[in-house]
């Protein structure tokens, strides 16, 4: 080992110096390990932790937000369901009231006609009935004609007579 | 004493006056009688005596009769 240590060797090579330079080497290496491998390390795996968790947290994320698109979907798809049955359920009911407004209004009608019958009838009634009482009016008329005209002093007493004989004798 | 008055469609004479007089005391007792002539009633009498009137004017019976009719022609 002093020989090697001490001789030069061939191509000018200092064992020393290598020597020297291997612990150098070694220090620098412990060195290197202590002061920046070790926090290093200690940091690149703080941030593996950290891309690991946020990766987590991503995929959770992605998870909740696919469920959502589930179930927005699946409303999408009864609002649909739904509004079809709405549609068909007013269609229901509009032909419904159109039926009943047609067969109320036809009944209405009926009703308008046969009132109008009646009205009609009772006017020809009332009519009928009016022209006879004027014919008794006209009647009664020419009979107080012919009174004023045609009554005698002597009938007139006789009617008078008749008169105050059917009240005095009338206890 | 009561107060009569007598409507006729023409005068009367003094002798019906005097008929009329004599058979409303039958009924009436003395009475004093107020006499109107009114054409309107045709003929016959309205004697009226304060309280009851008694109808036996031609225009009441013409009216009447036509009531009669009306009622007839109505059934």
């Amino acid at each position: 080992m002093d020989i090697i240590l001490s001789a030069n060797l061939p191509l000018g090579i200092d064992g020393m110096k290598i020597l020297l330079h291997l612990m150098n080497f070694l220090i620098l290496m412990i060195g290197v390990t202590l002061l920046v491998y070790k926090p290093v390390k200690k940091f690149i795996e703080k941030r593996q932790n950290e891309i690991k968790e946020q990766y987590e947290s991503n995929e959770q994320a992605k998870k909740e937000a696919e469920e959502l698109n589930l179930l927005y979907h699946e409303k999408l798809e009864n609002v649909d369901n739904e509004i079809m049955a709405r549609r068909l359920e007013a269609e229901r009911v509009a032909h419904t009231i159109k039926e009943n407004a047609t067969s109320e209004a036809a009944k209405k009608a009926e009703e308008i006609i046969n009132r109008a019958e009646l009205e009609s009838q009772e006017i020809k009634k009332e009519t009928i009935s009016g022209i006879k009482t004027q014919v008794a009016d006209v009647a009664v008329a020419i009979a107080k004609a012919l009174i004023e005209k045609e009554i005698s002093a002597e009938e007139n007493d006789k009617i008078i007579d008749q008169c105050i004989d059917d009240w005095t004798n009338e206890e | 004493m009561n107060t009569l008055t007598i409507t006729t469609s023409r005068e009367l004479s003094p002798e019906k006056k005097f008929d009329i007089e004599t058979k409303l005391q039958r009924k009436y007792g003395y009475f004093k009688a107020i006499y109107r002539v009114d054409q309107t009633i045709l003929g016959g009498i309205i004697i009226f005596d304060g309280q009851t009137a008694y109808d036996g004017s031609l225009k009441t019976q013409l009216a009447k009769l036509r009531d009669r009719v009306v009622d007839k022609i109505q059934q």
